[in-house]
């Protein structure tokens, strides 16, 4: 895992260098808007290669995985979330939110499906009402 | 400084502040008994809901969620051995050998009186310490701003971190999310990638939301079906005797002069400060046997430390307008999307907000005694509730608290965004505080940096010339080159971790 972070942490540095170099430097005394990120892009570099490089050089990881049961709630979870997102702007706020937390709340173990239903659709419409009537927040 | 804060209080003292105070200790103390929550998480979703309050009225609201869940913290230690905070850690080594004695009432009565009295001496130590700095900080310019950054997030990287090249690391990623959007001087956007809702940059709140509040959620996911055994108490068994009201006044005492003067420190610092207590208590104690095995000062010192720290923590906050952890960064963006800016300045534009916070701190103080005292057992209860039912419905809530902030349904790709960074980081081991105070930091370094260079045409002398940036400066320096001295030793000698 730690490996894999650091590698993923140098693409960001490396692609955020790239970035900064198309940008104009200036000059100490009028510093253009690239001065501070390729001071940052050149330091990131350095020092996420440094952090990948000690890594590896660290006693490998045991491999922590316990199975597919461990592993998929976050998943699932995080895929409900991310459809979430679109959901969101096509059926608005309250009905998606009904349909997502009836999964997340599967997915976390809460089995009743009374209390899943109640939970999903009660919630839903309290948010809306909170956050649409009391708060005047324009939601989707 | 007597006059302003009794204005301070009168302002404080009106039924909507009074009543923001009480709900923020309520929140922040079921944030605090919650383990998994975090005070960030729940500041990040509180934040977009004061939207609709007096700044005044919003500050006071979200002060008190931080020193509520520095308590609540310390119920879920004493009585389910689960620190609801990192800062309870300690609390429950003793804490919890004493509920398991039968002594969980006192444990929570001399957790709730330590805190009372060291946050009242941590309050007493800001209202001076504060207006005092604030003043001697009207002088600093660019240079003096840019010198104060840079250490803070130097001591951050060197005194506490485990690796001080990867807390560097973390800081200078954060920085470089921090530079995306329009350019702080000249307004031109960088990294926007054509996307125009990019301009404004990255909101500092959702990437907070995600980094610390969504990361937890998924972290906690795979067991939130977990049930938890809580120790159980009698309500007169809150009230510490005359003997035990004296065993505990010296460790109370100390531990509210470590815990602030560790508290300024950047970083963890609050902590790092109940470690520290629960050190100086074993070594003055004439029964340090006892420590491990429900010591009374083991529950006293620690406590009355995390209260005070976090009162020491605001002092650079409202004073220099500079966040030194992730908390009051959250509390500064509490100032911030109210348009107030902390500093020096708020002293004399808006003395009322000012006075009237500091003030708002007594009375949030003498609140978590006499609401949360007598409500432990309504908290003890909600540990009760299901996480597989409370995680999804604050995913829900933080998803919509996250959208109101800007009515922007792209804020909600950065909150997963930022949710699933946090996860994988945390997972590897790498420093959040870092990286988010590098995000909200680095657009303060890099405009103090241009225009001191811009000042001075071009020329770095500028940082060591004037006296005050100098010396900061030779101090961030001095303090870098020994915090990796000594990594570096340790990983020479294979001592784990490393530089």
């Amino acid at each position: 895992m730690k490996r894999a972070v650091n590698l993923v942490i140098l693409l960001f540095c490396t692609l955020y260098l790239m970035l900064a170099l198309a940008l104009p430097m200036g000059t100490p005394a009028r510093p253009g808007i690239g001065f501070m990120p390729i001071l940052l892009g050149v330091g990131g570099v350095v020092l996420a290669g440094w952090s990948l490089g000690n890594s590896m050089l660290e006693a490998p990881e045991g491999t922590h995985f316990s199975g597919w049961h461990a592993v998929a709630p976050p998943l699932v979870y995080l895929t409900l979330l991310a459809l979430y997102v679109p959901a969101m702007s096509l059926v608005g706020f309250m009905f998606s939110s009904m349909a997502v937390l009836t999964g997340l709340l599967l997915t976390a173990g809460l089995r009743n499906p009374l209390a899943v239903g109640g939970l999903a659709i009660g919630f839903s419409v309290v948010l809306q009402f909170v956050f649409a009537t009391l708060l005047g927040v324009p939601l989707p | 400084m007597f006059e302003p804060l009794i204005g301070g209080f009168a302002t404080a003292f009106s039924l909507t502040n009074l009543m923001a105070a009480g709900a923020g200790v309520l929140l922040g103390t079921l944030a605090g008994v919650l383990p998994g929550l975090g005070i960030a998480g729940t500041v990040a979703v509180l934040l977009p809901l004061t939207y609709s309050l007096d700044p005044l009225t919003a500050l006071i609201l979200i002060s008190g969620v931080f020193f509520g869940s520095q308590y609540g913290g310390s119920t879920t230690s004493i009585l389910v051995n689960i620190p609801g905070e990192a800062t309870s850690v300690v609390t429950a080594i003793d804490g919890h050998a004493m509920a398991q004695k039968g002594k969980a009432g006192k444990a929570l009565g001399i957790a709730a009186i330590g805190s009372f009295v060291a946050g009242t001496m941590g309050i007493v130590a800001l209202s001076f310490s504060a207006p005092t700095i604030a003043r001697a900080a009207l002088a600093f310019g660019p240079p003096e701003y840019f010198a104060v950054a840079v250490l803070g997030l130097v001591i951050l990287a060197s005194t506490f971190s485990k690796s001080p090249m990867r807390s560097l690391l973390m800081i200078i990623v954060g920085m470089m999310i921090g530079t995306i959007g329009l350019d702080p001087v000249l307004g031109a956007s960088r990294f926007t990638m054509e996307f125009r809702v990019l301009d404004k940059g990255i909101d500092f709140v959702v990437m907070l939301m995600g980094v610390f509040g969504l990361a937890e959620i998924f972290a906690e996911i795979g067991r939130a079906n977990e049930r938890r055994e809580s120790s159980s108490f009698a309500f007169r068994d809150l009230y510490p005797n005359r003997k035990e009201l004296a065993q505990s006044a010296g460790p109370i005492v100390r531990g509210g002069v470590i815990g602030f003067l560790m508290g300024l420190i950047p970083g963890p610092s609050a902590i790092i400060a109940t470690f520290a207590s629960y050190a100086v208590e074993k070594r003055v104690s004439r029964t340090p046997d006892e420590f491990g095995k429900g010591a009374l000062a083991g529950v006293a010192g620690p406590e009355s430390a995390n209260n005070s720290a976090m009162y020491a923590q605001m002092v650079p906050l409202i004073s220099l307008g500079i966040p030194f952890s992730a908390s009051m960064a959250l509390l500064l963006s509490g100032f911030v999307i109210h348009g107030l800016t902390p500093g020096p300045l708020l002293m004399v534009t808006n003395p009322d907000i000012f006075w009237g916070l500091i003030a708002s701190l007594y009375i949030g103080n003498v609140m978590l005694l006499i609401i949360n005292l007598p409500l432990v057992g309504v908290f003890a209860s909600v540990l009760r509730v299901r996480f597989s039912i409370l995680l999804p419905l604050v995913t829900i809530v933080m998803f919509a608290g996250a959208y109101s902030i800007n009515n922007s349904l792209f804020d909600l790709a950065v909150l997963l965004v930022f949710g699933i960074v946090g996860f994988f980081f945390r997972q590897a081991g790498l420093d959040l505080t870092a990286l988010v105070l590098g995000a909200f930091l680095g657009p303060m370094i890099e405009s103090s940096l241009t225009q001191a260079l811009s000042m001075s045409n071009g020329s770095f002398a500028i940082f060591f010339t004037r006296p005050i940036s100098g010396t900061i400066l030779l101090v961030a320096i001095g303090l870098l080159v020994i915090a990796l001295g000594l990594a570096a030793r340790r990983w020479r000698t294979n001592e784990k971790p490393g530089i």
